[in-house]
């Protein structure tokens, strides 16, 4: 049954647009898991979201129940990863963290994609003096580096997560505005611009529909290179209590309060320490992935 | 020809050059009624900049500068941006060279068909617009307009891409059409259809046609009306029958290197630009 399936997907003369296609994701799928580390990546992805999804399912404990008794546990049987100064089991922390990670780096990409797609439009579009104020603005942001930005930020708003989120948002989206303006300066004097134009669309119609699905291919891979990177800050600043406070099993955060045992129990700082290294090397390993197998110039070479 | 359709007079276009502006289109003046106008010459003589000027969507560097251009009674030098947006593709539009840059390659053929009627035509509904696109695929001629809709444009053939073109410009039914070498980009079988395609549906609708092209011709054969442009000017004016009987020295120069079936000539004659430049 299955190589029916298979040989479904894989017919070269496809009767119907639905089996088009489904037989293209088939084959970018499969491109996609040849790569090994493109795999990897996909697979820590998936994990991390599934994680996020049935946390309460996977936790063995409260993530915030207090153990005094059992506080600073090696990690055992009972307690896969230890548990930390308050008694708090380390596993459950880290599972529930993985929802905060995931809520961070979606919001950031749901913020910072579509105002860097607009602002690059926008300014390569338009060129002339807009193009010069918008590209300035840009690239006052992009002078800074990003962390330190994104403290000035949190620092001025107030700690907490969703300003974490605000800050890191603010700082990213530079970037993405610099592509999509390189994007659009590739096409706009091209001919179906001018059509649209002839037929008497709108400049905000023609950057919007005509313009911005243009560079949405190259946006997504930036936006999964760039998550490790979001991840990252997003620890960093809950590392130095401005991004999410306790209680809240924040990684960067419970790495912060385990620095003060980390010679006598390592695992207290380590364990949500592995947790953020391997999540940012998956969405590395996923960008680099999609990256090779979205690109059309790349294709047909391995 | 009661009130003229469109007039152009002192048309200048102008390009900053190194030592100054260069002009392109050097004062051209012609008018058109509901008639099909041909405007042949060479490469850079300023045909296209001139039916591009005319919907005011020349990119810049580009200067326009115009003595008097009026559509139907609108003043289109002093038109705001706005005004002139409703103008084109409702009431002059154009279809374009190669129909593989000039459709977006992201949208599918029916979606950018319909375009132009979101665009001007706010009240209908989607259903009524898509039924719309249908009627006009099936009007050039497509078949299976239901399926040819939902492709994109890398799909199609290039003829095939030449009729969404014309479909999409004619959608509104425009007064004008401005063809600009609509079938330069298309191999000689399809030429004439597409032609012959657009011929009838300029008659249908009774519209005004500007038909920019290199090859005489074709000019004479789907013109009422022929101007010859050279270097930025028009140098010639005639009725598409009389093509034969033209009298300015680069004209018949262009009408002698048009090569003629059985052959004679050991070799085609090549322009002689004293004849008329002094140069």
């Amino acid at each position: 049954m299955f190589s029916a399936t298979r040989d479904w997907l894989t017919d070269t003369a496809p009767r119907s647009r639905a089996q088009a296609n489904l037989g293209r994701a088939y084959a970018l799928t499969g491109a996609l898991l040849r790569n090994p580390l493109a795999a990897v990546g996909l697979l820590i992805v998936a994990t991390l979201t599934l994680t996020a999804i049935f946390a309460p399912l996977i936790a063995p404990h409260e993530p915030n129940a207090q153990d005094l008794a059992n506080r600073l546990m090696p990690p055992s049987g009972a307690h896969w990863m230890g548990t930390d100064e308050l008694g708090r089991d380390i596993f459950s922390r880290v599972v529930y963290g993985a929802r905060i990670t995931l809520m961070i780096v979606v919001l950031v990409a749901v913020i910072t994609a579509p105002v860097g797609l607009i602002v690059g439009a926008v300014s390569g579009y338009f060129g002339g003096w807009v193009d010069k104020v918008l590209m300035g603005i840009t690239d006052v942001f992009l002078s800074m580096p990003k962390l330190i930005l994104a403290l000035a930020f949190v620092a001025a708003i107030g700690p907490g997560i969703e300003n974490a989120v605000i800050a890191i948002a603010i700082t990213a989206w530079p970037p993405y505005a610099r592509i999509a303006r390189a994007e659009v300066l590739t096409f706009r004097n091209s001919e179906f611009i001018a059509a649209v134009q002839l037929q008497g669309a709108s400049a905000a119609r023609i950057v919007l529909r005509h313009v911005l699905p243009l560079c949405t291919s190259s946006m997504i891979i930036r936006v999964t290179l760039d998550m490790a990177g979001i991840i990252l800050i997003a620890a960093g600043l809950g590392f130095l209590g401005l991004g999410a406070q306790p209680p809240l099993p924040e990684w960067g955060a419970m790495i912060s309060r385990g620095r003060s045992f980390i010679l006598d129990q390592w695992w207290v700082a380590t364990m949500p320490g592995f947790a953020i290294i391997i999540v940012s090397l998956g969405f590395c390993f996923l960008g680099d992935g999609l990256r090779d197998v979205l690109d059309p110039k790349h294709e047909g070479r391995s | 020809m009661s009130m003229p359709l469109l007039e152009v007079e002192d048309l200048r276009v102008a390009f900053p050059g190194r030592d100054g502006p260069v002009e392109v289109v050097r004062g051209a003046s012609f008018s058109l009624g509901r008639e099909r106008l041909g405007i042949v010459g060479e490469s850079g003589s300023g045909k296209s900049l001139t039916g591009r000027s005319i919907l005011r969507l020349l990119r810049p560097p580009g200067k326009v500068s115009v003595g008097r251009m009026q559509f139907d009674g609108q003043d289109l030098t002093t038109l705001s941006e706005r005004r002139m947006r409703a103008l084109r593709g409702a009431r002059i539009s154009m279809v374009m060279q190669d129909p593989k840059f000039s459709l977006n390659p992201v949208m599918t053929v029916g979606d950018q068909i319909a375009e132009a009627l979101t665009l001007h035509d706010r009240g209908s509904t989607r259903r009524q617009r898509r039924q719309h696109v249908i009627e006009m695929l099936d009007k050039v001629r497509i078949n299976d307009p239901d399926r040819v809709a939902a492709l994109y444009p890398h799909e199609v053939s290039g003829g095939m891409g030449q009729r969404v073109m014309i479909a999409m410009m004619l959608i509104p039914e425009p007064d004008l059409l401005i063809a600009d070498e609509p079938t330069s980009a298309l191999d000689v079988s399809v030429q004439a259809s597409v032609m012959d395609l657009i011929d009838t549906l300029i008659r249908e609708n009774g519209m005004g046609l500007i038909l920019i092209s290199h090859d005489l011709g074709l000019v004479s054969r789907y013109c009422d009306r022929i101007l010859v442009m050279n270097a930025g000017k028009v140098v010639e004016e005639c009725a598409a029958g009389a093509l034969d009987q033209a009298v300015h020295p680069y004209t018949r120069g262009l009408l002698a290197a048009v090569p003629q079936m059985n052959e004679t000539r050991p070799f085609l004659p090549v322009l002689d630009r004293t004849a008329w430049e002094g140069t």
